[in-house]
């Protein structure tokens, strides 16, 4: 998919690219990687409106010398979730995260299965925020090394270094 | 980048690189061909199934506004925001035009060579009498003095000049005259010239070989420089027939910055010492007639003083008719050049704006938006620096604020 889409929105620097095209083929993932982020689907679904608006109006602005659209898209919504982080902060408002009402819905199946989930979901939890991040944006979202170090702001070999990282944390929690 | 990013910006050891490539290889689809990539095949099948689905009312209303364009930002839409990448261009570009406008509206308005000599024409008071416009040297003036002074100053010039009165009480007693002999007229010029810084010497040379090549001579000379800058007045002697040659060619030296003629007619003077000197003569000739036939030594002594106050009566009107014929003949040009800065080289005696013209102005909108260009420069690349140094700290804030906003999350 990122290959597609860095073909399909790999235009001259000031062509635009066709933002519709990029929506329909990230938009649930976008949403997921969001909510790992925040960690509450109401200012999740608040914080994926408000990246899409921002990519929508910020789209003749985007350089493809830069990076993919899809990692731009991230980007913005990466600093979208943030800021609504820091605004949250700010307000105290909230000093625990509300218990997420879908996520403790059992799953459907077997018992070996349910079990294997629960633990999967308590790991996940038990991750540090940027482990957290970095299994959303590798599994969920499936972004390149080069297109996560383009979110992050950091060198390729340094994401694929934090990748790893996140990726055995994650395994070594599961076992 | 941190120092921790640092220390993770290092080369994989080849187990990472193979785990790395195995769950590339899982992500990718690939069916799972070892323990490991067996492994994280199911790992990454439990997380995706942990993913949260985008609520359904979400959706509809994303792909609303896609669909739509976003309707609530339509009206910024309307106005594109410039970058600065493209905006500074077109600011340099306008400011250039403001800077050549400002400059050759001054060029033109107050500054330029040409306007400046006609407005410095304008506001100097000729004095032509051309009250002996019948004499030779008068009738030959104005066509030559034609090719030194604009149209226009001629205009200024010919009527209600200062000497016409004067000239007018000299008539009657001139009129007697006037038929039979040639007009006795003095002339005199007073002109100012403008050079450039260093052409001084070029001036002063020119002006003497102008004076020496219409057969006059240098009486005064007085040269002052001081560095490129200085001045020099000459005061010259030209035969009178040759005044306005001299006159164009001296215009041409520099720009002329003031030009006064002034013509005195002494035909009336002339007449009279001749007359005076004929009378001298005619009573020398009786009184030596008379001492011829003087009979006594009183009547002898008595002639011989009268003839020796006549001599020296003659030699007095006959030095003053020298005198006078020297001024009518020899004009007197009194000669000021002035070498200033910001005066640009003379390029003719016309008064039309010239291609020589339009390059110097041009030039001079190119020196004068070079310094614009260069005072802005020193005082904008410092604040340019302050203000870039702003932003990155800015942004650097900001971004570590965020990634703090995400650990404390």
């Amino acid at each position: 998919m990122s290959e597609t889409l860095t073909m399909a929105f790999a235009p001259s620097h000031t062509a635009t690219f066709e933002f519709e095209a990029l929506y329909r083929s990230c938009a649930d993932e976008l949403y997921g990687y969001v909510v790992s982020l925040v960690r509450d689907r109401a200012a999740a679904e608040d914080v994926t409106a408000l990246a899409f608006e921002r990519a929508y109006r910020r789209r003749r602005r985007f350089d493809p010398r830069k990076g993919t659209p899809r990692q731009w898209l991230y980007a913005i919504a990466r600093n979208a979730a943030l800021d609504e982080l820091r605004r949250r902060k700010r307000s105290a408002s909230l000093l625990v995260d509300p218990a997420d009402p879908a996520a403790a819905e059992p799953f459907a199946g077997d018992d070996d299965d349910a079990e294997r989930r629960a633990t999967v979901r308590a790991a996940l939890a038990d991750l540090e925020p940027r482990d957290r991040e970095l299994i959303s944006l590798k599994f969920h979202a499936g972004l390149t090394n080069a297109e996560i170090a383009g979110v992050l702001g950091v060198s390729e070999s340094n994401a694929g270094t934090r990748v790893h990282r996140a990726v055995t944390k994650l395994r070594e929690a599961c076992s | 980048m941190n120092r921790r990013d640092r220390n993770d910006d290092v080369t994989h050891d080849p187990q990472i690189e193979a785990e790395l490539a195995a769950l590339e290889a899982v992500l990718a689809g690939e069916p799972p061909t070892g323990e490991l990539e067996a492994e994280l095949a199911g790992l990454v099948r439990e997380v995706r199934e942990q993913t949260p689905s985008m609520p359904l009312a979400l959706r509809e209303r994303l792909d609303r506004s896609v669909s739509e364009g976003f309707p609530g930002n339509r009206r910024r839409a309307r106005f594109p925001r410039l970058s600065l990448g493209k905006a500074l261009p077109v600011m340099a570009g306008l400011a250039a035009v403001l800077i050549a406008v400002v400059v050759a509206s001054g060029q033109l308005g107050g500054g330029g060579s040409d306007s400046s000599r006609i407005s410095t024409f304008s506001d100097t008071s000729m004095s032509m009498s051309e009250s002996a416009a019948g004499g030779a040297a008068g009738a030959g003036a104005p066509s030559a003095t034609a090719e030194a002074v604009p149209p226009e100053l001629q205009k200024q010039a010919s009527p209600g000049s200062s000497s016409d009165s004067a000239a007018a009480t000299a008539e009657p007693s001139a009129k007697t005259q006037s038929l039979a002999q040639p007009r006795k007229v003095e002339r005199a010029v007073d002109l100012s010239l403008r050079v450039g810084p260093g052409k001084l010497q070029d001036a002063s040379d020119g002006v003497v070989r102008v004076t020496q090549g219409v057969g006059g001579y240098v009486q005064d000379s007085q040269v002052s420089a001081q560095g490129s800058t200085g001045s020099a007045d000459f005061t010259l002697r030209v035969p009178t027939a040759q005044l306005d040659e001299a006159i164009a060619k001296l215009s041409k030296l520099g720009h002329v910055s003031t030009l006064n003629q002034s013509s005195n007619d002494i035909t009336a003077s002339f007449t009279s010492v001749g007359e005076k000197l004929s009378d001298a003569r005619a009573e020398r000739k009786a009184l030596v007639r008379a001492l011829s036939k003087a009979q006594t030594s009183g009547e002898i002594a008595s002639l011989r003083e009268r003839i020796r106050t006549n001599r020296s009566e003659l030699a007095s009107l006959k030095g003053q008719l020298n005198r006078l014929r020297g001024k009518a003949d020899q004009a007197t040009i009194l000669v000021t050049v002035e070498s200033q800065r910001g005066v640009v080289a003379p390029g003719g005696t016309g008064g039309g704006w010239t291609p020589g013209d339009a390059a110097r102005d041009a030039l001079r909108v190119l020196e004068v938006a070079a310094g614009v260009v260069i005072v802005a420069a020193a005082a904008l690349v410092p604040l340019g620096l302050v203000v870039l140094l702003a932003v990155l700290i800015g942004r650097s804030t900001r971004r570590r604020r965020r990634e703090h906003a995400l650990d404390a999350a």
